[in-house]
């Protein structure tokens, strides 16, 4: 595991430099973050007040949106030089997502829905037989992988409910286990607990980094909750990476 | 591709109920616009097939679609009668191979009773120029007077088999105060369905006719014919034809004739000297293109029903379209999913048109499903009120035709949801704004 930030040899695995969003050429910046450097393996705790510009970092993080200025590399690859559908192949191959709310399709079943990436990514099917025993070769692994985090996330008595008969704990950890399938480089939560009960709040933060340190994926954590930071490895306050924030909030 | 079909069909499932009455909708609509298509294609082919082989009909002076009407159609009646001078003129005439007499104005129980002479059955075609077929029995002989030759309606309907009695009334209807009872007909042949007018006709010789309106009228004078006719026999070409006639057939006067040419092309020349026949104002009529007019005629109604059909057609598609957008709003969090494991605005886009695809698609074999239920349930009911024969084949290229342009119209129309939710989940990307 690599704990240190400044470890010379290894590339980061999100490297911003110099970025700046605005929606309309003739608003105000909405982001101007100065630098943002995440290595490999390391878990980012990025905490700010709703309307702080999160969800616009993390559209940015996911190509959907793209700076006006500067740079976003994720895995060495500059997302610029990246077509709309390459970033979108990019994002289901590397990037796994978990939401506040509603992260479940609701006609598809629970293993269906957390293999969903897989249906998208040769890459993240791919890669879940490389979790699963390597003897067996059934046609079936992503779900049999799907099957396997259900359980590490306690989800197995559940597996056969429909998706809306879950409690919101339980749609979190399913949601948690699809962004999980397929071991991506990169998993982004956005608020994930903040449905949660404080007791089913720890409990899904436990169960989720004991994932993580298996696959060895980076976790981008977006929380308001200045709670969690205790559990990651770099804290950062959007408003103090945003340089133009300061002048927003007043 | 299998992912995002797989991903539609899935979620038109989920919302089965509401989609299931669109797909209703769309159903009943298609099935109404493929049966009124095909009800008037096969009336058109039903009334064609009626008289393929006649080359020109013949009437008294009037309408040509009225004389095409009542002496193929059975519909109405003749105004005036021709002389059978004319008949038998028309008949000795180069051009013509074949002239068949008819004499209406009789009935039995509601059908009508025609006269005619034996040759009709050899001569006269239906459909793709096939002959008439008997099921039991056979045509009249030539010495034959009170036999009857009944289509297949009428044996069916009246119970009538071989040696059936046939009593025949002056005038058309069921109820008839004058009856010939005196000169009751014998059923000696019964014709196989065709499923055209014929079915429905009771046909015995031009001699029987005459007989009985003679006994009727209680002229039993047989003597004054031969020299009524005024030809010779021996050189007659209707030799054969007439006889078969005792001779009172001079007394008949005749509704219309059906011509059969030697050669088709002499059909104009020989029409102009039927019109121009210096005797007797008659009129000679071209079915194909008489049928044209009638066509014509009824093609306002067939084009103002096509309209409203069409127009159900796109209301149902509107409900397609009103369904599909009201559910948009709460499909936004689905789509910002499907974006963030990956799927493109392009795949969101296809969803939502394959979706309405699908519902189009599975609204026009609905259609069709029930338009052949309706067809076999409805084919006896119109091939005996109105001797419309309907087919129960494949959809023709014709309505395959409308099929696909239903389809594509659906495809356009989903192209208004998924043109808004494509916008809709650009702006939102992973993360919806609700």
């Amino acid at each position: 595991m690599v704990k240190n930030p400044r470890a010379p040899k290894v590339n980061p695995i999100i490297s911003i430099s110099d970025l700046q969003f605005r929606y309309h050429p003739d608003s105000e910046l909405i982001l101007n973050i100065d630098s943002l450097v995440v290595q490999p393996g390391q878990s980012l705790f990025i905490q700010g007040p709703s309307g702080s510009g999160k969800t616009t970092l993390l559209n940015l993080l996911a190509g959907v949106l793209v700076p006006v200025q500067g740079e976003i590399s994720l895995l060495s690859t500059q997302l610029s030089t990246l077509s709309a559908s390459e970033r979108d192949a990019f994002r289901s191959n590397h990037i796994g997502f978990i939401f506040q709310l509603f992260n479940l399709i609701p006609y598809l079943s629970v293993i269906e829905n957390v293999t969903l990436p897989c249906q998208f990514s040769q890459r993240r099917a791919g890669r879940t037989q490389s979790r699963t025993e390597s003897q067996s070769k059934s046609k079936a692994l992503p779900q049999r992988e799907a099957i396997r985090i259900l359980t590490h996330l306690e989800m197995e008595p559940f597996i056969h409910r429909s998706v809306t008969e879950l409690s919101v704990g339980q749609q979190q950890r399913v949601a948690a286990a699809r962004a999980l399938i397929g071991s991506p480089e990169l998993i982004i939560a956005d608020e994930p607990t903040s449905s949660l009960d404080a007791h089913q709040r720890d409990r899904f933060i436990e169960l989720l980094f004991g994932e993580i340190r298996q696959t060895g994926s980076t976790l981008i954590f977006v929380s308001h909750d200045a709670a969690l930071a205790k559990h990651f490895d770099q804290v950062v306050n959007i408003n103090e990476l945003n340089r133009d924030s300061a002048l927003k909030s007043q | 591709m299998r992912t995002l079909l797989q991903l539609a069909l899935k979620s038109l499932l989920n919302r089965k109920f509401t989609l299931g009455l669109t797909w209703l909708s769309i159903g009943l609509s298609v099935m109404l616009l493929l049966g009124v298509e095909r009800l008037r294609s096969e009336a058109r082919e039903s009334f064609a097939s009626t008289a393929s082989g006649t080359d020109l009909i013949v009437g008294a002076r009037g309408s040509p679609t009225q004389i095409l009407l009542f002496s193929v159609f059975n519909l109405g009646f003749p105004t005036k009668n021709i002389d059978f001078n004319t008949y038998v003129e028309l008949a000795q005439l180069d051009a013509t191979d074949w002239v068949i007499p008819l004499a209406m104005g009789d009935s039995h129980r509601g059908y009508r009773v025609v006269g005619t002479a034996t040759h009709y059955f050899e001569h006269f075609r239906i459909r793709n120029r096939e002959p008439l077929i008997f099921n039991q029995g056979s045509a009249f002989g030539l010495d034959q007077t009170f036999d009857a030759v009944i289509g297949a309606e009428v044996a069916r309907k009246l119970n009538y088999s071989i040696g059936s009695e046939i009593i025949v009334a002056h005038g058309t209807g069921d109820i008839s105060f004058i009856e010939h009872d005196e000169h009751p007909f014998t059923v000696t042949g019964i014709l196989e369905p065709t499923g055209t007018p014929v079915d429905q006709l009771i046909l015995v010789p031009l001699d029987g006719i005459a007989e009985m309106h003679h006994g009727f009228y209680g002229e039993d004078d047989h003597g004054h014919h031969h020299h009524h006719h005024g030809h010779d026999h021996a050189h007659d070409p209707l030799t054969g034809v007439l006889d078969g006639h005792n001779g009172n057939t001079g007394e008949v006067s005749l509704s219309a004739l059906l011509i059969g040419l030697e050669n088709r092309a002499a059909a104009l020349s020989v029409q102009r000297y039927i019109n121009e026949f210096p005797d007797e104002a008659l009129t000679a009529v071209l079915p194909g293109l008489a049928l044209q007019d009638l066509w014509s005629i009824l093609g306002v109604i067939e084009n103002t029903l096509l309209l409203i059909t069409g127009f159900v057609v796109i209301v149902g598609l509107f409900g397609m379209l009103t369904t599909l957008l009201t559910s948009l709003n709460e499909r936004r969090r689905e789509m910002a999913i499907l974006r963030s494991v990956g799927a493109r605005p392009s795949t969101i886009f296809s969803l939502l048109v394959g979706e309405a695809c699908i519902i189009t698609v599975a609204g026009n074999a609905l259609g069709l499903a029930l338009l052949y239920l309706g067809l076999m349930m409805g084919q006896p009911i119109l091939q005996s009120h109105m001797g419309i024969y309907l087919h129960l084949g494949l959809p023709s290229a014709h309505e395959w035709g409308l099929i696909g342009l239903i389809t594509l119209l659906g495809l356009g129309i989903g192209i208004i949801p998924a043109w808004r939710i494509y916008r809709l989940s650009l702006a939102d990307g992973v993360t919806p704004k609700l």
